[in-house]
């Protein structure tokens, strides 16, 4: 393990860091906020963590591949700490633990949150709040990657490591061409977006911050009755839209910026049929299963139900209904949508629709190889075979998923009172949504568990980002030996 | 004429013989001596040992004033460079011979031409496409293509079920005729001949008709063929090689179920990961317990393509014992189709070699003639009339062709008209003529076209 040069590097993170709190620090300056001093601490100790790290020798050592992933990790666990300061600092929330929960869970574009009442909290606060989740919904390292020139690490390995996705794709020869021109789609997209929300009612300040939380995918509202407040149909539509999109792959908005406006990259992409596929068949499933049994207008239960159903399948977790008085059927589908997740390469959490797949259609031809004993088949995708040895790591990253939500919800269950709480908050954690069933439930907060609890949620949350094994393959000893 | 064919192998060797027959000026390269030692001993033909892709070369062969090129040796890429060196010798046409490289798609015409090859031919493609037809089209025996594909020759075994059984061939035409669909030959008992107007069709004829290959499904229509065929098939393939994969991939783009049975661990993979749909199997597809196992018994087709003609046959064989499917049977020697046909259970036997050679056909003719097809003492001329040419101006009637002769079609412009005793002909048409074999020099006389 490479410590001097993993630390260097994360301080070029940290520095990252302190830079965007120059942001809310400014804007607190200039509404005159009583929390500006809060800010100024934040922003210092961060600038003077990460130049004192950076500052530290250069190592001579390669960078090799747990170096990689150390850094990777610990970057995301520092970016929580850093992101608490704030929060902390200015008394908002007295807790550290609900701190560091709160801002974990905004850079892991969860969007759970400890605040009981949001509307009284400090606006620079919460702009920082919704900046987390923007900056995590890329990637903190991607977007270290995109603007740090040369940055002497394994740049691949670290690019893989946070990109969501069995395999992460190179858009451009270079990588750090690639980081950019990913931030700059996502850059654009929130403009769009933010343009938008503006247009259709609600104030500057509010959509930015929606903006911020709808395309990273992190859900954070500046209501307490998240997008509900607002009553409008028009920017329930355009939120669930832009979800939608921010939980497609990046690669798929890449090629059709970049690669001449041809919808056709976009048809011909089976992982986004299927995502999408999901989402219809779902929405108009939960739709006439709540007109049949509890009867209502079509065109609000339609909006409700899409509205929901694209926020927990792309894991953003805003709401304007409260899902728990759907059916229980209904309940339950949406427990299974928040563990597929979205696309590959986009914003969103979960196992992501291109594993879910590929994991289906693998069932299929082994049940005909029983049929047929002689049988060679391969899963394919696009006319394209999936190679075996992808196929056995999507595969182990499903029962890895399953097993760290089995004894994340043993851990959960000790300090929390009902059943239906202790596995959905762990799901919607790990999934990184943060509404979730029970008493952690789309009206509800997380602010009454416990704090072991609330740490182990927040470790679900950085493992659900990094998808697991990045951070897992660090508890492997063999990860330390020099 | 004269032709340089580049690659005696053996789509050459079948190749030679034949142009050779026809009295065609012929001069073959190749690098192997002992092959143009033999050729040479058998035919008075001139024999260069050479590498074709050698530019010293070009200056030695007499490719100026040759009027054809064929590259047909085993590798595409010699054949390709062949093609575009001999282009830039000033060979009028060139022949290219490709297996595996893909020149598919909008690209595809400039990318030839920067090559300087004006046709392909693909033997792998030229056989899938004639089993396909087999499979898709049963009772289509015979297919033939003229004027770039625009117009095809179809030979059709006629069975209980087509609707023109008990007609009159005058009755048949006249149903025809606003298809701009023409009847050309009966075949019967062996024998070859024009059909009669006041003799009817019976069952087990073959009937080849000309017919704008757009008109095609009207055609099947007519006949009664389109309800019998639309049914979706079962389709064993023993052999994943070139032709087995191209044959089951463009089946299962059809409603037909494919399976194809490949022994090889390796090539079953990866024909694997080329087909979507048809089932690949891999195990050897003469051990009947394992073919009993996957449903012999239930298949239509069993289309045996393997390299091994011993092979092919006694799967064949096999799976003719075991079940009612209709056995197709891949040889290499043409004349073992014959003998495969009417002394075994084998429906129908192909070669590769009989339906390459075939293709070449078409690029091969004396000046404005053609001579496209052969069947029994019968053949088939395509004639392009000049300004000048003998018989223009008059009426077919006029001609006084024979009895044993007729003008199939008639090209003009861009549609296909049906010869009638007073229909003129003009300069600029192209006529399909049916000739008896005997009465070939005779006729091409009345065209100004004797030797």
């Amino acid at each position: 393990m490479q410590y001097r040069s993993i630390l260097k590097a994360l301080g070029v993170i940290i520095l990252l860091l302190g830079g965007c709190l120059v942001i809310p620090t400014t804007y607190s300056w200039w509404i005159e906020s009583p929390d500006l001093k809060a800010f100024l601490f934040s922003t210092l100790i961060s600038l003077v963590t990460g130049v004192g790290l950076y500052k530290l020798p250069k190592s001579k050592k390669p960078f090799k591949n747990q170096d990689g992933f150390a850094l990777v990790s610990f970057g995301w666990l520092a970016a929580g700490l850093f992101g608490a300061l704030p929060f902390f600092l200015s008394g908002a929330v007295p807790s550290f633990t609900d701190a560091y929960f709160e801002s974990i869970s905004g850079f892991t574009t969860t969007g759970a949150s400890i605040f009981t009442v949001i509307e009284d909290k400090p606006m620079p606060l919460l702009l920082w709040r919704s900046m987390t989740q923007w900056l995590g919904g890329m990637g903190i390292i991607v977007l270290t990657i995109a603007i740090i020139p040369y940055l002497d690490i394994g740049g691949m390995s670290i690019f893989q490591a946070e990109v969501p996705g069995p395999t992460a794709e190179k858009l451009t020869p270079k990588i750090q061409d690639t980081a950019k021109v990913l931030w700059f789609i996502y850059f654009v997209f929130t403009v769009i977006l933010v343009a938008l929300l503006w247009a259709f009612g609600m104030n500057l300040f509010e959509a930015i911050n929606h903006g911020f939380a709808t395309m990273s995918t992190g859900g954070f509202s500046t209501r307490n009755t998240s997008v509900a407040a607002f009553d409008s149909p028009a920017l329930e539509w355009i939120i669930t839209l832009f979800m939608a999109v921010a939980g497609m792959n990046f690669a798929l908005h890449f090629r059709f910026l970049f690669q001449g406006f041809k919808l056709q990259f976009y048809r011909q992409d089976s992982e986004l049929l299927f995502y999408l596929t999901v989402i219809l068949i779902s929405t108009v499933g939960v739709t006439s299963l709540i007109i049949f049994t509890s009867g209502g207008a079509v065109e609000p239960t339609l909006r409700g139900v899409a509205f929901t159903v694209v926020s927990l399948v792309t894991t953003t977790g805003f709401g304007t209904v409260d899902y728990e008085l759907w059916p229980i059927f209904g309940q339950m589908l949406l427990l299974l949508l928040m563990v597929m997740g979205g696309c590959a390469g986009s914003t969103a959490g979960g196992v992501k629709s291109v594993r879910l797949m590929l994991v289906l259609k693998y069932m299929y031809v082994e049940l005909l190889k029983m049929l047929h004993p002689h049988l060679v088949r391969d899963v394919k995708m696009q006319d394209t075979v999936v190679e075996r040895s992808v196929l056995n790591s999507i595969l182990s990253f499903m029962f890895i998923y399953i097993t760290v939500m089995v004894f994340s919800i043993l851990l959960v269950s000790l300090q929390t009172p009902d059943l239906v709480t202790s596995i959905s908050a762990v799901i919607s954690c790990l999934s990184n949504i943060g509404p979730g069933l029970g008493l952690v439930g789309p009206t509800d907060n997380y602010a009454h568990l416990a704090d072991f609890t609330k740490w182990v949620l927040s470790l679900n949350m950085v493992l659900g980002r990094l998808e697991i094994l990045t951070l897992l393959v660090l508890f492997l000893p063999q990860s330390w030996t020099k | 004429m004269k032709i340089v064919i580049a690659g005696a192998g053996e789509v050459g060797f079948h190749l030679i013989e034949r142009l050779y027959r026809e009295g065609i000026s012929l001069s073959v390269i190749d690098t192997d001596k002992w092959i143009l030692q033999e050729l040479k001993d058998k035919f008075d033909i001139q024999v260069d040992q050479a590498n074709i892709i050698d530019s010293r070369f070009l200056r030695k062969a007499h490719l100026k004033d040759a009027d054809l090129f064929l590259a047909i040796t085993n590798s595409d890429e010699t054949n390709m460079i062949a093609c575009k060196m001999a282009k830039s010798a000033g060979v009028k046409t060139t022949v290219c011979r490709i297996r595996s490289v893909q020149l598919e798609g909008a690209k595809k015409d400039a990318s030839l031409a920067s090559l300087g090859i004006d046709h392909i031919i693909n033997p792998v493609e030229l056989v899938a496409d004639e089993l396909c037809q087999m499979v898709i089209a049963p009772n289509l025996v015979d297919r033939h293509l003229f004027d770039e594909g625009r117009l095809a020759l179809f030979g059709y075994q006629v069975q209980d079920y087509n609707r023109f059984v008990g007609k009159t061939f005058a009755e048949i035409q006249s149903q025809l005729r606003g298809l701009s669909i023409s009847l050309a030959l009966l075949s019967r008992q062996e024998r070859c001949f024009l059909p009669d107007p006041e003799h009817r069709l019976e069952v087990s004829d073959q009937l080849y008709v000309f017919c704008p290959t757009a008109h095609h499904a009207q055609l099947r229509e007519e006949m009664g063929y389109t309800k019998v065929s639309a049914k979706s098939k079962r389709v064993m393939i023993n052999g994943g090689g070139h032709i087995g994969l191209r044959l089951a991939s463009r089946l299962e783009k059809t409603a037909h179920q494919v399976r194809i049975i490949e022994p090889n661990e390796v090539r079953a993979q990866r024909i694997a990961g080329r087909l979507s749909k048809a089932m690949v199997l891999q195990f050897d597809g003469t051990e009947l317990k394992k073919l009993e196992a996957e449903g012999v018994d239930e298949q239509d087709f069993f289309i045996s393509v393997t390299s091994l003609e011993e092979v092919n046959l006694t799967a064949c064989l096999m799976a003719k014992q075991h079940s009612d499917a209709k056995a197709i049977c891949l040889v290499k020697q043409q004349e073992l189709i014959a003998i495969l046909e009417r002394a075994t259970a084998i429906d129908r036997a192909i070669s590769p070699r009989l339906t390459t050679s075939r293709s070449l056909d078409q690029f091969i003719g004396e000046g404005r003639v053609k001579s496209a097809f052969s069947q029994g003492s019968m053949q088939i001329l395509e004639l392009y009339l000049q300004n000048g040419s003998k018989g223009v101006g008059l009426k077919i009637g006029d001609l006084e062709l024979g009895d044993a002769t007729a003008i199939g079609m008639v090209k003009r412009g861009e549609s296909f008209v049906i010869p009638s005793a007073s229909l003129v002909l003009e300069a600029g048409d192209l006529i399909l003529l049916l000739v008896h074999r005997l009465d070939k020099p005779m006729i091409l006389e009345k065209f100004g076209l004797g030797s």
